[in-house]
């Protein structure tokens, strides 16, 4: 069988004001039908400039070397009407944010049906009818009425399901999905990532998965091309580059992720430092900077990609992995030839181990110098990055009961008034935000608060933060009612509940140098000169940023430097409560690991209580030590981290864990999968009795008389076991997804 | 929705009422129709300029407020908007005038937004091209000439060429002048009347349409639907027309009822420079005329088209953009 796509030395490069850019530098790869290869790296390290100069949709400015061939046919060189003829046709592409890759003023049955009208001699009638029936294939219920709707009528998950419908539309040969699931909630990734896979199915198209989710790969992908600045460090089979990476910045890569299956207390490995400026690339291998095993000669010649050497029989360092060699071998050979299986999409349950392992072994390659040391000593993350201590922090003795209360919500509500209308607004009904939730953090503790956009997280967060009378309920914050709080003793509170918001780009003055960005908190407070001074210059070395950037301004920081400004100010004050609103989300997966470290070293050292939301249950295993999960304003299951993610008892818990991808190809192919349908219900008109009864995996189980109960019984909280378990589920019952 | 358009348009008028009472309160006691009539020779004895300034409810001896009302229940009772100082009919005047604002700018406003819009929008797919930076540059200049300077420019230009040729290509003073003896002779010369105030319009108002535009598209190409049509197979031209432009003619869509509406207020400075009596050129007459009936009156019109310009673009938003129609 030959590749349908080859890649053979594709370069690219654009020009800009500070010479050129080489953004994509000598990448081969070939992928043959069926066949799905994730292209992982950070951003700028020429991902998506690949796809698009594959899809000759590069700038014009762009300069394109190199061969790209479409089942032997030259793509490198083709003029815009000639590519357009193979567009949409034999390559189909999936967008990554579905909002803006539609046009916001045609129905989505007629974007699907110009896809088919452009390349088929087909009437208006038959390409809509087309339209019609892929739009039913992905999932959209009622589609022939559905069809006439706007983008902008459909949720994020439909939407990405349209993309994913115009990308089928032609049968193509092959499908770029550019990082097809990073906008979306996790329930809804589960449901795409399963779509995408039935599409690749249905067409027989060989597929190139964008993404900077390392579960995601694991999960789907048969192949792996790990990109660094511009080039490929490393390639081989899902397996081999998962278990035995031998380039260290892959091997930093899948170590400095938090793991959803695992307890971890330490701190994560950290892969230090930014990849450098593409218009300025270092003589030597371009990750040496950050690499702690370079040599002298990693700083001057860099390294080629080159055939991994054999492992020696008996790997010296044992694998992180349950699994021995053997059983890696077995798998790569008994995938069988045919096309993989997905279970319909109707399913509840699937199983993504349905999905054989990779047809034919490809060489594993990479680039380092010391690649043979790699291999020959079984070197993992842990013997090449440093894994900074933890400080213990002082609270770890004492059970949480006998802490002081830091945080105390109880039934709190907050209703939004629902508003309609194009011309004016007119009151339609109330969105209840908040639905009366009770929780409480103790002092130096860790409570994540998860569940899908539109479940409270934020509204939660936003009131803690106000420190007003709630609609109704109460909030305490370190014991003072923020209903009886004079307008003194308000402000006064405020220096002790502190907030780190989800964009660093967007929550410091750019206007403002750093310095002032972290005194501005102290000068509200009337702090002197002098004492300002110290302060700042201690904060910044706390979060680990050099005393010198303080006159430097925002824009010359990278995304995590930023986040740990944004970390300085919420500590200017000696807070003991921070609010952290998706703290890591908007950054590199190796830049999380280093702000994931300085949030729990600053937990320990000041026995800071810290709220946090995040929709990285991976992340909330790794920094929690409780979680609460929300549905719909409610909090439905509550209790300790270890004891939620091992033993789930309410079935969106377990639906959120499963929908999850770990980042480990052999736990992916054996976890069975709890597949949600649909998509949050409209908040304004929620279902009755049970709020999450319409999508419940558990529900449809159910014999009639149990399901009526459902229907008609709201779920209070009641214990699930264990001291700290709660759950709000009428038949309750663990069901383990790890 | 219906009850939500009326409950607007009550608005409008209430506002409408106020404003040009305002109006007419500030006319009567700022202007003087007595001083029409002061210069006269011979002198006009002025109780007979009194008992006319009585007839036309001008006279300064009966209080303002009594005016007010003698003229708003004229207005309400017959339709009848007043009379000048020297006693021509003010809704005549308006009628005939709107007529001739009309037929100086229909032609021209309308194809200024065609080529307007349609230069705009393929100077943006040429960013920082030779013929976008042409263009660019002469939009600019033309945008920044005042209309009268182009008028005049015009002229001389027309002038010019009418001696050159020995032939009357351009005629460039009122609506009609000598009219040959052949078919449709009056209709040719009406036009002919029309070329070169047409194109002074026409420059000014393209430039500028053609600025807004190229601003709104190179919004609209760098979105990610854009690649999305392409990534389809739509070549770029086809993308760029039935993705690109649709979109960003939304807000040229408001600002186009806009000035339709406004057009029936006419072009005060291009009607002076080619002779032609539209209201624009009325507007300054009333006032030079100590015309209180007259300038209220434009006021009122003026007034009038703003509110349904502003209504017509609400509408077209509506009509063009399905998130606010259905959102």
């Amino acid at each position: 069988m030959s590749d349908v796509l080859n890649v053979r030395n594709l370069s690219v490069t654009f020009p800009s004001e500070d010479g050129p850019v080489r953004a994509v530098r000598g990448l081969s790869f070939g992928l043959r039908k069926g066949e799905t290869m994730g292209l992982v790296g950070e951003s700028g390290s020429g991902k998506s400039v690949t796809s698009l100069a594959v899809m000759g949709l590069h700038a014009p400015s762009a300069r394109v070397r190199g061969s790209v061939t479409l089942e032997d046919e030259e793509l490198i060189g083709k003029t815009d009407a000639e590519m357009s003829k193979i567009r949409g046709k034999r390559i189909a592409m999936v967008f990554q944010d579905p909002l803006s890759a539609l046009t916001p003023v045609y129905g989505v049955g007629q974007q699907i049906a110009e896809t088919i009208l452009i390349h088929n001699k087909v009437s208006k009638r038959e390409a809509w009818d087309r339209a019609v029936a892929l739009l039913d294939d992905v999932g959209i219920p009622d589609a022939a009425e559905r069809a006439k709707a706007y983008p902008f009528e459909f949720s994020g998950g439909m939407r990405q399901r349209v993309m994913i419908a115009m990308a089928m539309a032609n049968q193509p040969d092959l499908i770029i999905a550019d990082e097809p699931t990073t906008a979306l909630d996790v329930t809804i990734q589960a449901q795409v990532m399963d779509l995408l896979a039935q599409a690749q199915h249905d067409t027989g198209a060989a597929m190139i998965l964008i993404t900077h989710d390392l579960g995601v790969v694991a999960g789907s992908c048969d192949f792996v091309t790990v990109m660094y600045a511009g080039r490929a460090v490393e390639q081989g089979t899902v397996d081999e580059i998962f278990s035995h990476a031998a380039m260290p910045y892959t091997i930093g890569l899948l170590g400095t992720v938090p793991r959803l299956d695992q307890d971890s207390t330490d701190a994560l490995p950290v892969l230090e430092g930014n990849p450098p400026q593409m218009n300025a690339l270092p003589p030597g291998c371009p990750f040496a900077a950050r690499c702690p095993i370079a040599l002298p000669i990693c700083h001057t010649t860099e390294p080629q990609l080159q055939d991994v050497p054999a492992r020696p029989i008996k790997p010296m360092a044992a694998p992180d992995h349950g699994y021995s060699r053997a059983e890696v071998e077995a798998s790569e050979t008994n995938g069988a030839a045919n096309a993989p299986a997905p279970a319909p999409a109707g399913a509840p349950v699937t199983n993504s181990g349905d999905r054989p392992t990779t047809t034919r072994a490809i060489p594993h390659r990479a680039a380092c110098h010391r690649v043979a040391e790699i291999v020959e000593h079984g070197w993992g993350h842990a013997d090449i990055f440093e894994v900074p201590d933890l400080p213990i922090p002082e609270y770890s003795a004492t059970p949480r009961l006998e802490r002081d209360a830091a945080l105390e919500i109880t039934q709190l509500e907050k209703t939004f008034p629902l508003l309609k209308g194009a011309l004016y607004r007119r009151h339609v009904g109330e969105v209840h935000a908040v639905d009366k939730i009770d929780l409480d953090i103790r002092e130096g503790e860790t409570l994540g608060l998860v569940g899908e956009s539109g479940s409270g997280k934020s509204t939660t967060l936003l009131q803690v933060l106000d420190l007003v009378k709630p609609q109704a309920g109460s909030i305490s914050v370190l014991g003072h009612d923020t209903a009886t709080l004079t307008k003194k003793e308000r402000k006064e509170l405020r220096q002790h509940i502190q907030v780190v918001f989800q964009d660093p780009m967007a929550a410091v003055d750019p206007r403002l140098p750093v310095f002032d960005i972290i005194a501005e908190p102290m000068e509200v407070f009337g702090y002197g000169k002098e004492k300002i001074e110290r302060r700042v210059m201690e904060l910044l070395k706390l979060v680990g940023l050099d005393e010198s950037h303080a006159n430097r301004y925002p824009q010359h920081f990278s995304g995590g430097q930023r986040q740990r400004i944004g970390i300085a100010r919420a500590l200017a004050l000696g807070p003991k409560v921070l609010v952290l609103d998706e703290p890591v989300s908007a950054l590199d997966v190796s830049i999380q690991a280093g702000v994931i470290n300085l949030l729990q070293e600053l937990q320990g050292k000041f026995g800071l209580s810290y709220l946090l939301v995040a929709h990285d249950l991976a992340v909330i295993r790794h920094i929690a030590d409780r979680v609460a999960v929300m549905y719909l304003g409610q909090i439905v299951e509550i209790g300790d981290v270890t004891e939620v993610y091992e033993r789930p008892q309410h079935p969106y818990t377990q639906a959120l864990i499963s929908a999850i991808p770990i980042p480990d190809p052999a736990v992916e192919r054996a976890r069975n999968r709890v597949v949600l349908q649909g998509d949050l219900p409209n908040p304004a008109n929620p279902p009755s009795g049970c709020k999450f009864r319409t999508r419940c995996p558990l529900f449809t189980t159910l014999t009639t008389d149990e399901q009526k109960r459902c229907v008609d019984e709201q779920p209070a909280m009641r214990s699930g076991g264990g001291d700290d378990h709660r759950v709000a589920c009428h038949y309750a019952r663990v069901v383990e997804v790890l | 929705m219906t009850r939500y358009i009326l409950k607007r348009l009550l608005n409008y008028a209430v506002l409408l009422f106020i404003a040009i009472s305002l109006v007419y309160l500030l006319a009567g006691w700022v202007l003087n129709p007595y001083a029409v009539y002061a210069a006269r020779q011979p002198p006009v004895d002025p109780a007979v300029i009194e008992q006319m300034m009585l007839r036309y409810n001008l006279s300064h001896n009966v209080p303002l407020l009594e005016r007010y009302g003698v003229w708003l229940s004229n207005i309400v009772t017959s339709w009848d908007w007043g009379r000048s100082p020297e006693g021509a009919y003010v809704n005549e005047q308006i009628a005939s005038r709107v007529g001739v604002s009309i037929r100086l700018m229909l032609i021209g406003t309308i194809t200024s937004i065609i080529v307007g819009v349609g230069i705009g929008a393929w100077t943006a797919t040429r960013q920082y091209k030779i013929s976008d930076r042409v263009i660019t540059f002469l939009s600019l200049l033309f945008v920044s000439t005042p209309i009268f300077v182009i008028g005049l420019a015009s002229q001389v230009l027309a002038v010019h060429i009418n001696r050159t040729t020995g032939l009357n290509i351009f005629e460039f003073v009122g609506e009609t002048g000598r009219t040959g003896n052949y078919p449709f002779a009056a209709v040719f010369d009406r036009l002919q009347h029309l070329l070169l105030p047409t194109l002074a319009l026409f420059i000014t108002s393209a430039a500028s349409f053609s600025r807004i535009q190229r601003n709104l598209m190179l919004d609209s190409l760098g979105q990610d639907y854009v690649r999305t049509a392409r990534a389809k197979g739509l070549p770029y031209s086809k993308a760029v027309t039935k993705h690109a432009l649709r979109t960003a003619l939304i807000p040229t869509g408001t600002y186009v009822a806009f000035t339709v509406a406004t057009m029936f207020t006419g072009a005060t400075l291009t009607e002076t420079v080619f002779s032609f009596n539209g209201i624009g050129r009325y507007l300054v007459e009333t006032i030079g005329g100590h015309d209180v009936n007259g300038v209220t009156a434009v006021a009122a019109f003026s007034g009038v088209c703003v509110i349904v310009g502003a209504i017509l673009s609400d509408i077209v938003v509506a009509v063009l953009d399905p998130r606010v129609r259905l959102g």
